[in-house]
């Protein structure tokens, strides 16, 4: 049964917390798309000031180159003049590790190289920027990246190509220095996918072995972007985890600057957020459900507490009352309760009353009805003797009346003590046969006079059980005389025993009027008969005796038909001492 | 014929590898890759650094910073008879990697087996006094000598090998392979099997290859790192060790050439170079200004000596005062004009040489010089020297950690071998052979303090700076922390447990 408080706090939480997680997600949503956009525009940021500066780099770089051919141009010059020019400008500016003048067929003419120069002039594989040819990207022998650059030298007669070896440390320095977060950095790579520069030390590897990065998904989404997309943006997920990242092009060198950072990183703060805001929804749903548990229970008490005093009537504890705190209707309620509490109790007082009223006036009746014939004999007896004194006979006739009435209003006086205290058996070993053949015999002639019939039908062999003599011989007095009066002239009593799963069974049989069904369950209490007049003491006496030995009574009965009252009781190994001397 | 090559590029070798093993990584084997191309056509630095891991001499002067011998597989020396008789008390319990025991009798035939050596002689000039090496009892070595020489102690560090195999004593033996060369470490070393059970050297057509071998987590050293390369291959998995070389980068006058004869224009070329700029532009800071051939943390250097001052104006009135004038024009000469014009061998595809050649250049040009550079491949470049057909010749030559190096190059007299620089100064020549023949401590610092003012006086070069290396290995490795080169102490590496493997994926 789902309780009413819970129902409350239930609806409390619903209520309160449906809204909450409503506004929540839509906080949740605003603030995560506004930090991550905040993120991811930080980050191109900083990919593209790396951009410039790289374009910026290798710009000055080219103007450093056609500064040279400028001077190279110069007429006049002799070839140690050039000579030198180069050798200078090498160890001026240090973004060149070789400069070579080269003629028309790309043989070297001068060079900065003291050896053998390792120039020429690039061909399609790379890039023309205004003019001058820039090749691919390599890493030279002292481990450091480099890309030849080269630049014709239109206004020299002959014309031929300065070719310097551009030195794009700077660029690895550029791309080092840059950290985004613990664990975000920029990495450089080429339209071609060629990866030039790697921010991560880890990863520098991928540089020296000259990894292509095509497969990257955010260089792949660039080298597949439709014309005029512009791609920048990208979520992948590699070795790292899930990593966020951007780019920002180069379109002079048609490389791209990519910063990338791990996802869990990069939106740290909105992952941050969006776990306290669900932490606080969880506190603010069981505060809600807290509240709700309080308020629901201290609106249920009242009615739990008249459900306890409800319960306390209905198990006859009329003493119970509500305590009403409240003004409300469950204290209008309460009060209603406590004064039909009152009533019930003056009821049942009326009720009692008149009960015993009624019961004194049954046992008024039935003493006068039990001890009124008696008392009348004898008194006739009396009066009869004072003048009949001198006949012996008469004498001795009316004697023995007063004997026999006195007899029978000390019964009645014995069944009142034993209604009120049982009389205490003695038990020992006794044959149910011989005790119920001497009793029928005893009353025989009661059923002669009353014209009716009394058998017996005994097992054979002798039923031995733990009994009182005295007192069996009482209940089955009380069941035989029970049957004699219910049952008309010419009817018959059948007095039986037998033997049944150890125990040992006596059925007093007539065909009498029968018990109604109604009060069948009744017939052995206290005060209860189903005759006109007398105490109705015999069945209830007769049943204690029973138990007292440990045996059952029962009856059915058919009106019109008759009764059957039958007697259980445990055999006993036991014999009586007389017998067991024997 | 490739004397030159072992000595210009060294005692010390470099390379790392690890071939088969690249994609499981175990601190018990270290890979050593080894760029071949750095010495062209030659396998003088695979040897060297074989002999390095499994030779042992009587010495060690490897690890000596201040220059003095250090016991190895000799345990303590005296001198006897005036400084005429060497006496060496053997370390016991040394074993020879094919089980032959390390007596006073198997050390005296390896000893006289190293001495008969050419190249011994050559870089181990006073092994030449030797007259005899006599056993006494199991543990001593005696050797009697023509006339006293001091320099045989740190000379003894020449290895000792026996049999046809060369088998020595060192932490670790080679194994037979087909391919490769592979070593393992040696359970009876006497100091204690190393932790690191297997070396493998795995050879590499170019530095470049065997870093991205390192990087990509195939090898676990790279014996030389450049300067300007070693920020970029530090990183979390890998360690770059930068250690104080015993080398130097120098322009060796032929004192036979008519230019140099004269010693003030020696001295004016050495004041005409502004060392540190030139360390801090092309070494990238890893250097130290040399003035001379000694080694400055010999004990016996003394350092109150003035090295050579920059003063180009200085250099420019010396040579204008030896009569070397700038002239108006260069007419009728291929070059710029110049007081002084002259050729230095270069040899070919060594860049960091190059860039010092091209800075050293400018910086004479300056003070009206004309250094021209001829490149030549590495092999000419040895036979030239041998035969003393050059000018000047750029080199980065071994100088130390013993007075016993520049003796060779310096202080004897111009024969086949080292001495091929001719330089012919009395007063130098005397005080080398006082460093020589004297075991006095005290006679040895005057000696050397006279001889750097002598070689001030009269540079048989132009001094340009002691060099460094960096190897890089990778963390796995614990490396003893020492100021000398770790190739020596390889036997003691460790695991180490700390490290993060970082990867390279």
């Amino acid at each position: 049964m789902k309780r009413i408080s819970t129902r409350f706090a239930l609806l409390l939480a619903a209520a309160a917390v449906v809204p909450l997680l409503g506004y929540g997600a839509v906080s949740l949503l605003s603030l995560r798309t506004g930090a991550q956009q905040a993120v991811i525009d930080g980050n191109l940021n900083v990919a593209r000031q790396v951009a410039e500066q790289i374009e910026l780099y290798v710009n000055g770089s080219v103007n450093i180159l056609k500064a040279v051919a400028a001077d190279l141009q110069q007429t006049g010059l002799e070839r140690w003049q050039q000579d030198r020019i180069l050798k200078n400008f090498v160890l001026q500016f240090t973004e060149f590790k070789e400069l070579t003048l080269l003629d028309e067929n790309g043989r070297p003419i001068v060079s900065s190289r003291l050896g053998t120069p390792t120039v020429a002039v690039p061909g399609s594989e790379g890039v023309n920027l205004n003019g001058t040819l820039i090749s691919r990207f390599s890493v030279d022998d002292d481990l450091l990246p480099t890309a030849v650059i080269a630049v014709r030298l239109v206004d020299r007669g002959g014309g031929g190509w300065l070719v310097g070896r551009l030195n794009l440390e700077a660029m690895w320095r550029m791309v080092d220095r840059i950290r985004v977060g613990r664990n975000g950095y920029a990495l450089v790579v080429t339209n071609e996918g060629q990866l030039l520069a790697h921010g991560n030390p880890a990863a520098k590897s991928l540089v020296a072995r000259g990894d292509n990065l095509s497969a990257h998904p955010l260089v792949s989404r660039i080298a597949t972007a439709l014309p005029g997309q512009q791609v920048t943006f990208a979520e992948y997920g590699d070795e790292r985890g899930p990593m966020v990242g951007v780019a920002a092009r180069l379109p002079s060198l048609r490389w791209t600057v990519i910063v990338e950072q791990p996802r869990v990183e990069a939106f740290a703060i909105p992952i941050r957020v969006q776990g306290q805001l669900a932490i606080a929804i969880v506190v603010a749903l069981m505060v809600m459900l807290g509240v709700g548990y309080v308020w629901g229970h201290r609106f249920i008490d009242p009615i739990l507490a008249l459900t306890r005093s409800t319960r306390a009537l209905a198990e006859g504890r009329l003493d119970e009352r509500v305590t009403v705190a409240t003004h409300d209707e469950l204290g209008q309620l309460g009060v209603s309760f406590n004064n039909m509490a009152d009533r019930l109790v003056e009821l049942q007082e009326d009720v009692r009353k008149k009960e015993r009223q009624a019961m004194f006036g049954r046992i008024s009746i039935g003493l006068v009805h039990d001890l009124s014939h008696p008392i009348q004999n004898i008194g006739n007896s009396c009066k009869l003797i004072v003048k009949m004194f001198d006949d012996v006979e008469y004498r001795e006739n009316f004697k023995r009346t007063i004997e026999r009435e006195l007899a029978q209003v000390k019964r009645v006086l014995d069944d009142l003590r034993n209604v009120a205290r049982p009389m205490p058996l003695q038990r020992f070993p006794i044959d149910v046969n011989k005790g119920l053949a001497d009793l029928v015999e005893s009353m025989q002639t009661t059923a002669d006079n009353a014209g009716l019939q009394i058998d017996t039908e005994f097992v054979l062999g002798p039923l031995y059980i733990e009994g009182d003599l005295f007192a069996l011989n009482r209940v089955y007095r009380n069941l035989i005389m029970n049957s004699l009066q219910a049952t008309p002239p010419r009817g018959r009593i059948v007095v039986r025993t037998s033997q049944e799963h150890g125990q040992a069974m006596v059925q007093i049989e007539d065909t009498g009027y029968g018990i109604p069904k109604e009060r069948l369950d009744t017939i052995f209490e206290d005060f209860v008969t189903t005759k006109r007049r007398g105490l109705g003491l015999g069945l209830a006496i007769s049943k204690k005796i029973v138990e007292q030995l440990g045996g059952t009574i029962t009856v059915s009965s058919e009106v019109g038909v008759g009764s059957t009252f039958t007697l259980r009781f445990p055999l006993t190994e036991a014999r009586p001492s007389r017998l067991a001397a024997v | 014929m490739r004397l030159w090559c072992g000595v210009v590029f060294c005692i010390a070798c470099s390379a790392c590898g690890r071939p088969d093993v690249a994609n499981s990584p175990s601190q018990r084997v270290l890979t050593v890759g080894f760029p071949e191309a750095a010495v062209p056509g030659t396998e003088v630095g695979l040897a060297q650094l074989i002999n390095v891991l499994t030779l042992e001499g009587l010495t060690q002067t490897s690890l000596s910073v201040d220059g003095r011998a250090l016991p190895r597989l000799a345990e303590s020396w005296n001198w006897e008879d005036e400084g005429r008789r060497l006496r060496l008390q053997l370390r016991s319990g040394v074993t020879f990697h094919d089980g032959t025991a390390f007596t006073s009798t198997v050390a005296a035939e390896a000893l006289n087996r190293a001495i008969a050596r050419a190249s011994t002689r050559a870089l181990y000039p006073s092994v030449a006094d030797v007259t005899s090496v006599r056993p006494e009892g199991d543990l001593q070595l005696v050797l009697d000598l023509s006339r006293p020489s001091a320099f045989l102690p740190e000379d003894l560090d020449l290895p000792l090998s026996i049999g046809p195999n060369n088998v020595g004593t060192g932490a670790f033996r080679r194994v037979a392979r087909a391919t490769g060369v592979e070593l393992e470490r040696f359970d009876r070393y006497y100091a204690g099997a190393p932790k690191i059970e297997r070396i493998v050297i795995r050879p590499s057509d170019n530095l470049r290859t065997s870093w991205s071998r390192l990087l990509r987590g195939e090898v676990d050293m790279v014996t030389d790192v450049p300067p300007e390369a070693v920020e970029f291959i530090q990183n979390d998995d890998i360690q770059v060790i930068s250690f104080a070389r015993s080398f130097q980068f120098l322009i060796a006058f032929n004192s036979q050439s008519p230019v140099f004869r004269s010693a003030a224009v020696r001295r004016a070329l050495n004041a005409a170079v502004n060392r540190e700029a030139l360390i801090a532009r092309v070494l990238q800071g890893h250097g130290e200004a040399a003035s001379g051939p000694l080694w400055p943390r010999h004990w016996a250097y003394d350092g109150s000596a003035q090295p050579f001052r920059f003063d180009p104006g200085g250099a420019e009135a010396s040579l204008e005062l030896a009569g070397l004038h700038l002239p108006a024009t260069a007419r009728g000469t291929p070059g710029p004009p110049a007081r002084l014009r002259f050729t230095c061998l270069l040899p070919a595809d060594f860049t960091l040489l190059e860039r010092i050649g091209l800075d050293v250049q400018k910086q004479l040009y300056d003070v009206g010089v004309d250094m021209m550079f001829e490149v030549v491949p590495i092999q000419d470049y040895d036979a030239r020297i041998r035969e003393g057909r050059f000018q000047a010749v750029l080199v980065d030559m071994i100088s130390g950690p013993t007075f016993a190096r520049p003796h060779v190059f310096w202080g004897a007299p111009r024969r086949d071998g080292l001495h091929a620089f001719g330089y012919d100064n009395a007063e130098a020549a005397r005080l080398f052979d006082v460093l020589r023949t004297s075991i006095n401590e005290g006679a040895v610092r005057s000696a050397v303090s006279r001889l750097q003012r002598v070689l001030l006086e009269d540079p048989p070069a132009l001094f340009l700076a002691w060099n460094q290396r960096a190897r890089a290995v990778r963390r796995h490795f614990r490396v003893p922390t020492s100021d000398r080169d770790p190739l020596f102490t390889i036997w003691q590496w460790t695991e180490n447990t700390d490290s993060q493997s970082v990867s390279t994926k």
